[in-house]
């Protein structure tokens, strides 16, 4: 996928509104530019690769149906409005499919008891991908919200406030999150370590 | 008009309380300070972790597949 060396330099908006006026070319530029951060951020929350495809396939076609209808209205904020979308997508299909993953209500959850599980299964890795793989099962591991956070601000690369807003929480409550999340992180490892 | 909010934030066991009073015209800026207020409690608190797990966490960065980039071009030169 090689977008015109031109587009490189051009922000979100600029790309948008080229495409509005007929410039298929700027679709591949906006792909080019976010396609590893929705894709991983859909990937991380439903485990499956087929799934994620399927996702990001569907959030992308609702992005071009959006942008053709004229009703795109985000004021250049094109990365969080792709996300919102992929997200409500992610919800879509845990609803489908009836199976919370892993829900955990709380922010201050004590992980040593599902680190037990990760524990049992961890021979069956591949040993080269061990440190990479053990990283995946413990975000995996983290209560959703928590995850969702650590997801959106690191992989999708948004601030605070826009997942705030996407997460329909305060800014206090997103941080909160972020901060629970990396606790975590590091008493699944530390536990790591010491066994 | 004077907006002004109050934020409390827990910080080595001592509650932090910030107020910020703006005019209503600049509310983006009030905004703006939040999150960089936020970011930078948060670099306070778990930047030095954050840090030291970013390349862990940048290698599982994944991209779909070139078939799904395909089928989503066909359908936008199809729309």
């Amino acid at each position: 996928m090689n977008a015109p060396m031109k587009l490189q330099l051009d922000s979100d908006q600029d790309l948008v509104k080229l495409y509005l006026n007929g410039d298929e070319s700027v679709l591949e530029e906006l792909l080019r530019r976010h396609k590893s951060k929705i894709y991983t951020s859909i990937y991380l929350l439903v485990k499956d690769q087929q799934q994620a495809e399927d996702i990001f396939q569907d959030a992308f076609i609702r992005v071009i149906n959006t942008l053709r209808s004229g009703n795109y209205n985000e004021e250049g904020k094109f990365l969080p409005w792709v996300m919102r979308i992929a997200h409500n997508l992610v919800i879509d299909h845990f609803r489908r499919a009836k199976r919370a993953p892993a829900t955990i209500s709380s922010d201050d959850n004590d992980v040593f008891s599902m680190l037990q599980i990760h524990e049992e299964s961890a021979e069956d890795r591949i040993l080269r991908e061990q440190t990479y793989s053990d990283l995946r099962v413990m975000i995996q591991h983290l209560p959703d919200e928590q995850k969702e956070v650590l997801i959106m601000r690191h992989y999708a690369d948004l601030s605070f406030k826009e997942i705030a807003d996407l997460t329909e929480v305060s800014i206090n409550t997103a941080l909160g999150r972020m901060r629970y999340a990396l606790s975590n992180l590091r008493k699944m490892m530390k536990v790591k370590e010491v066994s | 008009m004077l907006n002004s909010c109050v934020y409390l934030y827990k910080h080595n066991s001592l509650m932090l309380m910030v107020t910020i009073s703006t005019s209503s015209i600049n509310v983006n800026h009030l905004q703006k300070s939040i999150e960089n207020l936020s970011a930078e409690l948060f670099e306070d608190f778990d930047a030095a972790f954050y840090e030291s797990v970013k390349t862990e966490l940048d290698a599982l960065v994944r991209n779909p597949q070139d078939e799904t980039i395909d089928r989503i071009l066909a359908y936008s030169r199809a729309k």
